[in-house]
């Protein structure tokens, strides 16, 4: 651990947080206006976290110490997450350990809180929703454990920062296993954070939620909390697209020109997927419950094949 | 160090003997004690064998008749004695509250003598130098866990358990023995051998014979039918130490036979690796489905033992293959394993004792709500799901972390057969692993979380004291070997295996103060208890909330394939086009595969078999002096012949 490192690591935290509020809300707008609607203005998504921030807190008289710590813990696991997805720049050392694995598995507490918070209420929406959530993640997870698989195996590390850092060296001569690999991390994408052909994140329709029923008795500054981890999962996961695929503009030593350049160039290639993410959302009907682990297979074909390329390569 | 090791045995055979000759009331807290005084001791002694290199140190030797029986520790030995000496302390702390609480008196001393006397046959097993010290000590342990499976006798299906378990533990005994007999044949003594090739036809068979008793007693499936029997009749203390401590000391044995004893193929690397796969799969499957918590709890064993399989089978095989570091790291993580199960296994199976104890019930779907009413034993419960569902830092991550880097590292072995083997393994492997999340979500939320479903549930409280620190001292042990895993693993010699936890832990701490203090500085702090939600009409009853068979429901449909439930209604009608609905029944019905398809078939093979031969022994002398006649005049005829 060095100066360095705490540098990359309040940066990146601060970066993640300020910038994946705006996300969503690109993606939210993009769905309105292809519906012909004008949609939220790019910066409601603050607007509305300050909103909820101010407003009272309720609790189930049914609910014990999971509701408490549940949206704190929520956050705090999904920020530690953001400490080994470096945004705009990569430093020289890792802060904690950056192992994509573990990752993953922080993924999966996160998950089991907020599955336990549904539960917790005695209601019969979050229950609906955990059990919905548990099953779907029950089927994803060894999905997500193979595209990780043939990340490292494509990229020759466990380490993040490494596999970035590769991408970025590779990076004019696009090889075919990257290609193949951008699939399966965009249906990661789209599953991890419920969207359309999986979940619908704008409905309060019991037929059709998921992770809304879970959260249907947050209020306040949890419900602030669980909106704004749910944004930084997102954009944690979109960077690990973006810098794997198209990684140009990542600043590699902490200057202060390169630094800006890699932000602004994150911002802009951000906004460029969740404007696809938008598209794709909108072209899309929610499949039935049963039918989705087809739409998993499709990731699970994928990566399957790009190690089978990589190995005829 | 001998004196030090004689003690301890004579304090956990003091603590066996004492409520076994003086029926004195709650002389168990005296035995206990003294238990646990053993425990710590155990803790103790084995730590400089843990962490420095040693070579094998004889503690005791003594000839019995002709066999040599020979006491000694390593390195493998001590991880597993250090395991067994943290269980004694928490059984020791534990099991007084719970037998002050356990009807029946006479029986209640059995127990508490027969614990400690069942550890101390666990401690001489892992510490066995010969093979026939070794099949002793097992067989002790076997009829010791026997009895202690059988105290509720006067229950059908305590009876019903306590028999198959007992079959099924001999016909374990009968495979290492042969193993044993095997390897004695062939090496003329009765020492540990080491490093013999499975080429020769003798010693595979004494491998896959001892293989095939070590499977029984872990419950490998399709061996694995006794466990979800034998754990949810023993009283919780037992069921603890039989998953939390028996099952190690299997494995354990499984371990000393692998990488000890001869020299692993790549064939028998696979075969441990396929049996791991199936065992790890369709334990937790079943597991998610049962609504018996204890039974729940058997079948995660179930499923841990086979990931620890999955471990030493990828150790055979990138043995094998000579990929040093993969191997290392998955024997490495094997072993972790089996160590950080023992811990949060028995936090969990004694955590689960203290509520079906207060609740009355172990269905999960008559439980809930047990959070509020026992908020420290639901807090430990919490720490052991965390730990099982592999949770970094917890313990039980680093162990399936390290097999899932080393099967990620194989791949980049140029070999289709092993890639294409180790996909299906990784598959397979996070299946197991996101299973176990919604497994213990299950377990868990439904259990401790919402509002209790039955008067039990609802007039629970909080269990005493040292019934609370003794799965505490399992839940600190199940916290401290995942945070400082690394350190530990660095100073026994292993380097650069694992990332360091420790940081990780610090930076979660931080963060989560961090968040709270920024939430509670800025945001409002109003806050209100109220009523659930309830789309404004009536407040949520425990009648709407999920049941456990509710909650897997679309986890089932996935997979039906595997548990073929069969659902089936009959219907009555008033009239004959089948429109008044009058009366019918209905029920779900799930198909137990191998106790249909494998275990009854063989039963009653050996029923019809035994059928045939007692018509030979009818007690009618003039027919068994046909038989012998008959033997006689063939025996001649078969002599006569050959010479």
């Amino acid at each position: 651990m060095n100066g360095e490192s705490v540098i990359f690591g309040v940066l990146n935290i601060a970066f993640v947080l300020l910038i994946s509020p705006f996300f969503m809300m690109v993606i939210k707008r993009v769905k309105a206006r292809v519906q012909c609607r004008t949609g939220p203005h790019l910066l409601q998504g603050y607007y509305n976290l300050a909103k909820l921030f101010t407003k009272e807190t309720l609790y189930s008289e049914y609910a014990g110490f999971i509701s408490r710590i549940a949206p704190y813990a929520t956050l705090s696991i999904l920020l530690v997450a953001a400490l080994q997805i470096p945004l705009f720049w990569i430093p020289g050392e890792e802060l904690i350990t950056a192992n994509i694995l573990v990752f993953l598995y922080l993924l999966v507490a996160g998950r089991l809180l907020i599955a336990l918070l549904g539960l917790d209420t005695a209601s019969t929406f979050g229950g609906m929703g955990s059990s919905r959530e548990m099953s779907l993640s029950a089927v994803f997870e060894p999905v997500t454990v193979i595209v990780c698989a043939a990340l490292v195996y494509v990229m020759g590390s466990f380490s993040i920062h490494e596999i970035f850092r590769t991408a970025h060296a590779m990076f004019p001569v696009f090889s075919p296993t990257v290609f193949l690999l951008s699939v399966p991390l965009f249906i990661l994408i789209i599953v991890e954070t419920g969207r359309v052909p999986v979940d619908n994140p704008e409905t309060h329709l019991e037929l059709t939620m998921v992770h809304e029923g879970m959260l249907l008795d947050t209020s306040g500054r949890n419900l602030a909390l669980f909106e704004l981890s749910q944004a930084v999962k997102q954009t944690l996961l979109m960077t690990i697209l973006i810098n794997v695929v198209f990684p140009v503009g990542i600043a590699l030593d902490l200057s202060i020109p390169a630094c800006i350049l890699g932000a602004v160039l994150f911002v802009v290639k951000g906004t460029i997927l969740c404007v696809i993410i938008g598209f794709f959302e909108s072209a899309y009907a929610k499949m039935r419950l049963f039918q989705i682990p087809n739409f998993f297979m499709i990731a699970f074909f994928f990566s399957i094949l790009t190690i089978f390329i990589e190995v005829i390569l | 160090m001998s004196e030090l090791f004689l003690f301890i045995v004579l304090l956990y055979a003091l603590s066996g003997a004492i409520p076994l000759c003086i029926r004195k009331k709650r002389i168990w807290s005296l035995s206990l004690g003294i238990l646990g005084g053993g425990g710590i001791l155990l803790t103790l002694f084995p730590l400089q064998y843990l962490l420095y290199s040693h070579p094998v140190e004889t503690l005791l030797w003594f000839q019995w008749v002709t066999f040599p029986i020979v006491i000694g520790i390593d390195r493998l030995s001590a991880a597993f004695c250090f395991l067994l000496g943290i269980i004694s302390l928490a059984a020791a702390l534990y099991s007084p509250g719970y037998l002050d609480r356990m009807h029946g008196s006479r029986r209640t001393f059995v127990v508490a003598g027969f614990i400690p006397l069942f550890l101390l046959s666990m401690l001489l097993v892992i510490l066995s130098k010969t093979t026939i010290a070794f099949l002793a000590f097992w067989e002790i342990m076997a009829i010791l866990s026997f009895f202690l499976v059988l105290t509720e006798f006067e229950e059908e299906k305590t009876r019903y358990a306590a028999l198959f378990y007992l079959a099924m533990t001999q016909l374990s005994t009968v495979f290492v023995f042969l193993g044993i007999l095997l390897l004695f044949v062939h090496t003329g003594s009765w020492a540990y051998p080491v490093a013999l090739p499975l080429s020769d036809p003798y010693m595979a068979a004494s491998f896959l014979c001892l293989f095939l008793g070590i499977a029984i007693k872990t419950g490998v499936i399709p061996f694995h039918k006794w466990l979800p029997h034998a754990h949810p009749a023993a009283p919780s203390p037992v069921s603890a130490l039989m998953s939390g401590m028996m099952i190690s000391t299997a494995l354990y044995a499984l371990f000393r036979v692998v990488t000890g004893f001869f020299v692993m193929d790549l064939v028998y690397g696979f075969l441990i690796l396929a049996f791991g796969c199936l065992t790890a799969v369709l334990g937790v499957m079943y597991a998610l489905k049962e609504q018996d918590i204890k039974s729940l709890l058997a079948y995660s064993s179930i499923d841990n033992t086979g990931i620890i399989l999955v471990g030493t089978g990828l150790w055979a095989v990138f043995s094998a293959y000579g990929l040093s570091v993969p191997a290392l790291m998955a024997l490495i993580g094997a072993i972790f394993h089996t160590i950080s199960h023992g811990f949060f296994k028995g936090l969990l199976f004694l955590t689960a004792g203290s509520v079906c104890q207060a609740a009355h019930t172990r269905n999960i779907d008559e439980l809930g709500g047990i959070l509020v009413r026992m908020p420290l034993t639901g807090g430990l419960f919490f720490i052991g799901v965390l730990s099982i569902t592999s949770i970094p830092p917890f313990s039980g991550f680093v162990g399936e972390f390290l097999i899932l880097q080393s099967l990620i590292s194989g791949l980049s072995e140029p070999s289709p057969l092993l890639q294409i083997i180790i996909i299906v393994v990784l598959s397979l492997f996070s299946l197991t692993g996101s299973l176990t999340v919604t497994t213990f979500v299950k377990a868990f939320g439904l259990t401790f979380l919402a509002l209790p479903r039955s008067e039990g549930a609802t007039r629970s409280h909080e269990v005493p004291w040292p019934m609370y620190a003794g799965p505490g001292v399992l839940a600190i042990m199940s916290a401290v070997l995942g945070i400082f895993s690394n350190q530990i693993l660095y100073h026994a010699g292993y380097r650069d295996l694992l990332p360091d936890f420790f940081v990780l832990f610090l930076v979660l701490l931080v963060t989560m103060v961090l968040v709270y203090a920024a939430v509670w500085s800025f945001a409002s702090r109003k806050t209100r208890i109220t009523r659930t939600w309830d789309c404004g009409m009536m407040a949520p009853s425990s009648r709407m909330e999920y049941t456990g068979s509710g909650f897997t429901e679309p986890v089932v449909r996935f997979f039906s394939g595997v548990y073929r439930t069969r659902i089936w209604s009959t219907r009555k009608f008033l009239d004959q086009n089948q429109c008044l609905f009058q009366s019918g029944t209905g029920g779900i019905h799930l198909m137990k595969f191998f106790e249909e398809y494998l275990y009854l078939p063989v039963a009653r093979r050996i029923d019809l078999f035994a059928a045939a031969v007692s018509s030979l022994q009818n007690g009618n002398v003039d027919r068994y002096v046909l038989c012998v006649f008959c033997t006689v005049l063939l025996l001649i005829l078969i002599l006569g012949w050959s010479a």
